[in-house]
């Protein structure tokens, strides 16, 4: 049970991660489908999201806000989750979203000028 | 990969190549402090946590800070105790941690990150750049869609304003209240065929939303000589009216995160002609 | 500590005027193409300043945060010389661009190149290791919707390639960072320099894999290059000229910034790093295999855009090469080499652009008796060509010298990679000479072409700055000698002027 408990706390999310991560690497690199590359990626992008939440949090950790119940700092020790990656995922998954919404633009314009969205025949195809 | 190969080669190699990443992240994990190992009172966010960074660059400056060897002695910083309604004149005012980070702390990283967003929008109109087309048989939505969609307009809109204006006090700010405000536009076109936001408007609120962040940037420079730097009082932490300038510059955000959505949403919606040759 | 805050203008200046851009489109189009030369201008003659009279190495703080607490620009001076070359090139591309870019969304086009050329400058400027994320992504985002922009098809597969690959990339770099720092919490890039050694073997090589392989992709290293032949070829010839010529700086600057600084050792000739390889080493590696592949497959083909991407592909190898050998010598030749690459990299694009507008096309065949129908073109290709193959009196020339210097004075198995380097640098001379005898010896008789003059402009500036570099090569000599003090120490040159208290290990 102890050790159980000790795996759900250290692996747990990073297994899930790491687990995302590869679903959506294994996506990107084999599909010849433009739409599911991008799917791919966005895969990829909650992979690292989740793995940037999850080395911020500790099983005793409370939420990084202060409020009138909420104690942050007991006996001058930080006890709550670490709010430093949780602002870098704020970033991520904005700068995430940029590249999304800038793929499928791409995406649509491929479309409109090959008619297609498989990559073998717009390789096939001359200019 | 070239696209000729064939697909079970690739997906071997695909498979390899992942697996090979996954085992070094299984052995880079192993060594790496996780769960119940995860110490934040050894990593930097202490100080922003404890709203202390002005006091450890002092320890810094007389040389305590790191002890030999560069091991930083971030336990070491002196705590001052923080209650909610009542610490005054923090460095910091913001109660909620996260955005005291994202935009006094590291707000110039904010600000990359909003221009990411606006080139990305910028990228998105000028790819799909052209005069409108006429739209071809789609179905008119009901009538009880239309005015359904006007009245949530409001809420939503509303809903959206009171996130960012409280990003300094709950979870949230600029950029989910800016995606709330584009959503409730993307509900006005899904309420009628051809709607069209004004465009000038949307123009001109994108451009003056971004320079107001950039201004409120160059004010800390010219007053406080440092780019980005809090050049309000910050009040009792836990008001509305506290934290210095991160209200104004989540105020800024919103708006323009709500507008460069809008603006994503409008050019991906509004079909257009070529206009090339 | 030598604080300079009002340096935070050189990127606070080009955002104000990139948001402000459709403002004044709503005016004018050529009034938003004005607005990005004159911002560019700013910079470049900021930068001037600061290269020139004002004393560096020097910092920005940002937000009034000390490093390694808040975030920090700094301007030592490898610095402040690229961010001088990088707005400099950046002004040229800009009035070719006053010429090139006619049709299609000219505003919002002047948006991203201006944001294009400020996040370059910000790559090289950042001191903290995610903001380098973010201005990577900001280069990132708009050279996407660059290259996908213009009238040709061809452009969006190059584009999307791109995208794709390097998204990965930046993937891989964030979850580099992100291992570092659950183990050293900070992310201050000299704090996290000084304290490298206090981190474990294990994770640190593969933290160091990663953001090395995140980084490579823009600085164009095998095998993370599959995307430069196509985009470059694809994307219109303003565009190649400054993907070439602006994020090739950035990308090699952030690449060895991090090899060197901050996983190098301090002390001892060569830099060599932590960890269980030598990420030094395996950037070499990396770079001989670059500069054979790029080479060899230029040799082949029959467009001049797509052989000069591949000739990119290999000088980069080439400049990778030369840092990778981690001696002061080995840097300079690097940074000159670098210096050298882009100006006449995107000279030689702009040339071919302006060919392709005037109606000569891209193809080696219309280059058949260009001497006769207009010169003074042919007279700058063949400058940009014999920089490239580091002709003496050119300005390619030092640069490949001081590189094969310091891998004889290395020795060791560095023999054997210089002797592929110089094997590589045969094939290229044999592609390039090609051309230039195509366009002098051929005597087909075609209509005469006339040169326009606002890309001229740009055009004879570069060619004049190859012969100056190649006649005086100190112009850029003293910048890339202080340039290697910094890298190959990284003690003395970047980590104790951003932390002055830091102890030394």
């Amino acid at each position: 049970m102890q050790a159980l408990q000790i795996f759900l706390q250290n692996w747990i999310y990073l297994i899930g991660a790491m687990a995302i991560f590869g679903i959506g690497l294994y996506i990107t690199l084999t599909n010849e489908n433009i739409f599911k590359i991008i799917v791919g990626l966005d895969i990829i992008e909650s992979g690292t999201n989740l793995f940037m939440t999850a080395i911020a949090w500790h099983p005793k950790a409370v939420m990084p806000i202060y409020t009138a119940t909420n104690q942050l700092v007991v006996n001058g020790k930080v006890v709550s989750a670490d709010p430093l990656p949780q602002s870098l995922v704020l970033t991520a998954i904005v700068i995430g979203l940029g590249t999304t919404a800038l793929a499928l633009t791409i995406a649509v314009k491929i479309f409109e000028k090959y008619g297609t969205l498989d990559v073998r025949k717009i390789k096939e195809a001359k200019r | 990969m070239r696209n000729d190969t064939p697909a079970l080669v690739k997906r071997i190699t695909a498979l390899s190549l992942i697996t090979i990443l996954l085992i070094g992240f299984f052995l880079a994990f192993k060594e790496m402090p996780k769960g119940s190992a995860v110490n934040v009172n050894q990593r930097v966010s202490r100080l922003y946590v404890m709203k202390n960074v002005e006091t450890a660059t002092k320890m810094m400056e007389n040389g305590k800070f790191f002890a030999k060897g560069i091991k930083p002695l971030r336990t070491d910083v002196p705590y001052t105790p923080i209650t909610f309604g009542k610490s005054k004149n923090l460095e910091d005012g913001a109660a909620n941690v996260v955005t005291s980070i994202v935009v006094d702390y590291r707000g110039f990283d904010t600000l990359g990150e909003v221009t990411v967003l606006f080139l990305a929008a910028t990228g998105v109109a000028m790819l799909l750049f052209g005069k409108e087309k006429k739209r071809k048989n789609k179905t008119e939505p009901s009538l009880i869609m239309y005015v359904g969609t006007r009245i949530s307009f409001a809420i939503i809109f509303l809903f959206g304003i009171y996130i960012f204006v409280h990003g300094h006090l709950t979870p949230g700010g600029g950029f989910p209240g800016g995606a709330v405000i584009a959503s409730g536009i993307l509900g006005l076109f899904l309420g009628k065929n051809g709607y069209k936001p004004n465009h000038l408007g949307l123009k001109v609120f994108e451009s003056l939303s971004g320079m107001a962040f950039v201004i409120i940037g160059l004010t800390g420079l010219f007053s406080v000589h440092s780019f980005l730097a809090n050049f309000l009082p910050t009040g009792v932490i836990g008001d509305l009216y506290s934290a210095g300038f991160i209200g104004l510059i989540y105020i800024a955000i919103g708006m323009k995160v709500g507008a460069e959505l809008s603006a994503v949403v409008n050019s991906m919606i509004v079909d257009v002609e070529e206009e090339w040759s | 500590m030598n604080i300079f805050n009002n340096a935070a203008l050189l990127i606070g200046v080009p955002l104000l005027f990139a948001f402000s851009i459709p403002l004044f489109g709503l005016i004018s189009k050529e009034l938003a193409k004005w607005v990005t030369l004159l911002t560019i201008g700013f910079n470049a003659s900021f930068s001037f300043y600061i290269l020139f009279a004002h004393k560096y190495p020097t910092m920005v703080v940002m937000g009034n945060w000390l490093p390694p607490f808040g975030e920090n620009l700094y301007i030592g001076p490898v610095a402040a010389f690229l961010v001088f070359v990088i707005s400099m090139i950046g002004l040229l591309i800009a009035i070719y661009n006053l010429w090139a870019i006619k049709k299609g969304d000219v505003i919002r086009f002047s948006v991203l190149f201006l944001m294009f050329t400020a996040g370059a400058s910000g790559i090289v400027l950042t001191g903290d290791i995610f903001n380098l994320f973010i201005f990577m992504e900001i280069t990132g985002i708009s050279s996407y919707a660059l290259a996908a922009f213009g009238p040709e098809r061809r452009a969006l597969g190059g584009a999307f390639k791109f995208l794709v690959v390097s998204s990965i990339g930046s993937t891989l770099y964030l979850m580099g960072v992100t291992l570092i720092y659950t183990q050293l919490g900070t992310l201050n890039i000299a704090e996290i320099a000084a304290r490298i050694n206090q981190t474990t073997p294990g994770l640190l090589t593969f933290a160091g894999i990663l953001i090395i392989s995140g980084l490579a992709v823009e600085a164009e290293l095998f095998p993370f290059n599959g995307w430069v032949p196509d985009t470059y070829t694809g994307a219109i010839n303003g565009v190649s000229a400054s993907l070439s010529g602006i994020a090739a700086i950035s990308a090699v600057y952030a690449l060895f910034r991090i090899a060197m600084t901050v996983f190098g050792k301090s002390g001892g000739a060569y830099v060599s790093t932590y960890g269980k390889i030598d990420l030094m080493a395996l950037i070499a590696l990396l770079a001989t295999a670059t500069v054979i592949i790029g080479e060899l497959s230029a040799l082949s083909q029959k467009n001049v855009k797509k052989m000069l991407a591949y000739s990119s592909m290999a000088q980069m190898g080439l400049i990778a090469v030369g840092f990778s050998i981690g001696n002061k010598l080995g840097v300079y030749g690097g940074i000159f080499q670098l210096v050298n690459h882009s100006i006449a990299k995107s000279m030689l694009f702009l040339i071919v652009g302006v060919l392709v507008a005037v109606g000569v096309g891209e193809n080696i065949d219309d280059f058949k008796g260009l001497w006769k129908r207009n010169p003074f073109l042919t007279l700058t290709f063949s400058i940009g060509a014999f920089s490239m193959l580091g002709f003496p009196l050119f300005g390619g020339f030092w640069s490949k010298f001081s590189i094969v210097a310091a891998s004889v004075q290395r020795g060791g198995w560095y023999d054997f990679i210089i002797g592929l380097v110089l094997f590589a640098s045969v094939v290229e001379a044999f592609y390039y000479l090609r051309i230039v005898a195509y366009m002098f010896a051929s005597d087909v008789e075609l209509p005469k072409v006339k040169t326009p003059i606002t890309p001229a402009i740009p055009i004879f500036i570069l060619a004049v700055s190859i012969v100056a570099i190649g006649i005086f090569p100190q112009i850029v000599g003293t910048f890339s000698a202080q340039a290697a003090g910094e890298l190959t120490h990284k003690m003395s040159g970047y980590i104790l002027h951003v932390i002055p208290s830091i102890a030394a290990h």
